[in-house]
């Protein structure tokens, strides 16, 4: 086999497109809060990508589209990101989510630290669920960032888990499957 | 609490229906399929509605005072949290496992985390070591007439390979996932080994097999050929990397002077903690060793200044043993210099 080579380059932002005019739709949170957005933010969430597909390839007026599996508020910031990246080149992301070591650009690190860990945990949820990669790959490097070099009494703190070995009450989960 | 006064037909219990489901912080099709098994003439559409209403007359959706961190951590999908652990080291996993039972269990299951590897090449024979969490295995490959013979924990096998050549196929099985934590790498050579070059150059060859550097805290490796060294120290990540100690195993192989040029300009040097070398090191400054907490080694002559520069350099560190062996030209001038450090005999 031949030894392959450890990919450290960045990949560099392809040239900026000529911006086409705005097209702006609803989108509707599971909690019935309507806000719009930019067509070409959407389209940085795979899910939604292939909703808007599904309209314009039938010619159906796009109105409104429903998010049943995001709050309001998760919705917003969700957006948010996605209005700063909408010219951001999907490869970039893509090339990146393999790699161990990523560089959060600083718009994306005020972005994401400044939100209570319960709420970062939301976001990355929901960029998961619409299947946002880069939204993803910064969420989860900065909750990383916020556990390195941390004890496991400072974890404890940072998770909000308050008893050693205590299997938190709140949850079903068990992680076997 | 008087239930018989409710009228379950009339319109106080639906608004109450109505209000329970958007303060519980149901979403609207959730609320939609409760509230159709009550009223089946309800639309979703009507669901809608009365959700704007009730935010546009703010009525509070409750706090909830449940752990709301606790819960979203782990209401994660193990993908996310397999995400976020790619980024954590070795320490930071163990940390981690550490704090309840899930995520000792989730640490487990993904097993990323190896405690140590000990390679260690003897005349004959290599044996791989690897410790995980709850678990040590060992693998002896033992060089035959015919190839060599891998006894791995208890049972043997033939190959018709070489040793060195199946110790690359081990330690790539060992490594297997491309997102492995090595807490600890120990590579040992037996100074009566003939295969050292080439035992390095299987190892280098292995790493670079890998997507990407190893992630890896703390290296201990015994001396190999200058650019093998530096290829070698170069295939692991610097992101978690916090302990490089390189000895020296023979001083046969490594007659002649010993280029440090391109080893000292790689971030792990300054993670170098213990330096024991019998060669003839060039092209490196003593001040390159200031930092490093124990060293033996032996260089060419320096100018006095550096050696001033040096001393003042360890004065003022907390290394604990430095031993550096040098020929010095100007033995008078030195002494003057060092005459401040020293204590004055009466």
């Amino acid at each position: 086999m031949a030894p392959k080579k450890n990919s450290a380059k960045r990949p560099q932002p392809s040239t900026p497109k000529p911006s086409a005019p705005a097209r702006i739709v609803k989108v509707q949170s599971s909690d019935g809060h309507i806000l719009q957005a930019d067509v070409r933010a959407l389209l940085l969430s795979s899910t939604l990508a292939a909703t808007i597909k599904g309209y314009d390839d039938e010619n159906k007026p796009l109105e409104k589209l429903e998010v049943n599996n995001v709050v309001g508020f998760t919705l917003k910031l969700v957006l948010e990101w996605c209005e700063k990246h909408k010219e951001d080149d999907p490869a970039i992301a893509q090339a990146e989510k393999d790699k161990k070591n990523i560089f959060i650009p600083s718009w994306d690190r005020h972005f994401l630290t400044k939100l209570p860990m319960g709420n970062l945990f939301d976001l990355i949820t929901a960029a998961y669920h619409l299947d946002i990669t880069g939204l993803i790959n910064y969420g989860c490097k900065t909750v990383a960032n916020s556990a390195k070099g941390k004890s496991t009494e400072e974890m404890r703190e940072l998770f909000g888990i308050p008893e050693p070995w205590e299997q938190p009450s709140t949850s079903t989960a068990t992680w076997d499957d | 609490m008087d239930f018989a006064s409710i009228d379950v037909k009339g319109a106080e219990y639906k608004k109450a229906a109505i209000l329970f489901c958007y303060r519980t912080t149901h979403c609207i099709d959730s609320a939609f399929s409760l509230l159709s098994k009550e009223y089946p003439d309800v639309t979703r559409k009507d669901v809608e509605a009365w959700f704007t209403e009730l935010r546009l007359g703010e009525i509070p959706v409750p706090v909830n005072t449940g752990n709301q961190q606790e819960k979203a951590l782990f209401s994660l999908s193990p993908k996310l949290l397999q995400e976020i652990t790619k980024y954590l080291s070795a320490q930071d996993l163990k940390s981690i496992s550490q704090v309840c039972k899930l995520l000792k269990q989730f640490v487990a299951r993904i097993d990323v985390r190896i405690d140590l590897i000990h390679i260690f090449l003897k005349p004959d024979s290599i044996e791989i070591k690897t410790v995980k969490p709850g678990s040590t295995s060992l693998c002896q490959i033992t060089q035959t007439p015919n190839g060599c013979s891998v006894n791995k924990d208890g049972f043997t096998t033939s190959q018709r390979r070489t040793f060195l050549e199946q110790l690359a196929d081990e330690f790539e099985r060992c490594l297997g996932n491309d997102n492995r934590k090595v807490k600890k790498l120990d590579i040992e050579v037996d100074k009566e080994s003939d295969h050292q070059t080439e035992f390095f150059d299987k190892l280098i060859t292995t790493f670079r097999r890998l997507d990407s550097r190893l992630d890896c805290e703390t290296l201990h490796t015994d001396f190999c050929p200058s650019r093998t060294l530096k290829f070698l120290i170069e295939q692991l990540s610097s992101e978690h990397f916090k302990d490089l100690r390189i000895r020296s195993a023979t001083q046969v192989i490594h007659v002649g002077p010993y280029d440090m040029s391109e080893i000292i300009l790689l971030p792990h040097w300054k993670k170098l903690t213990a330096f024991f070398s019998f060669c003839d090191l060039t092209n490196i400054s003593l001040l390159d060793f200031a930092h490093i907490d124990c060293v033996s080694a032996t260089t060419s002559s320096r100018p006095t200044e550096d050696i001033a520069s040096y001393i003042l350099a360890c004065a003022m560190s907390s290394s604990s043993y430095q031993l550096i062996g040098l020929p010095i030209e100007n033995v008078e001038d030195v002494a003057s210099r060092l005459l401040p450090f020293g204590v004055e005999k009466k």
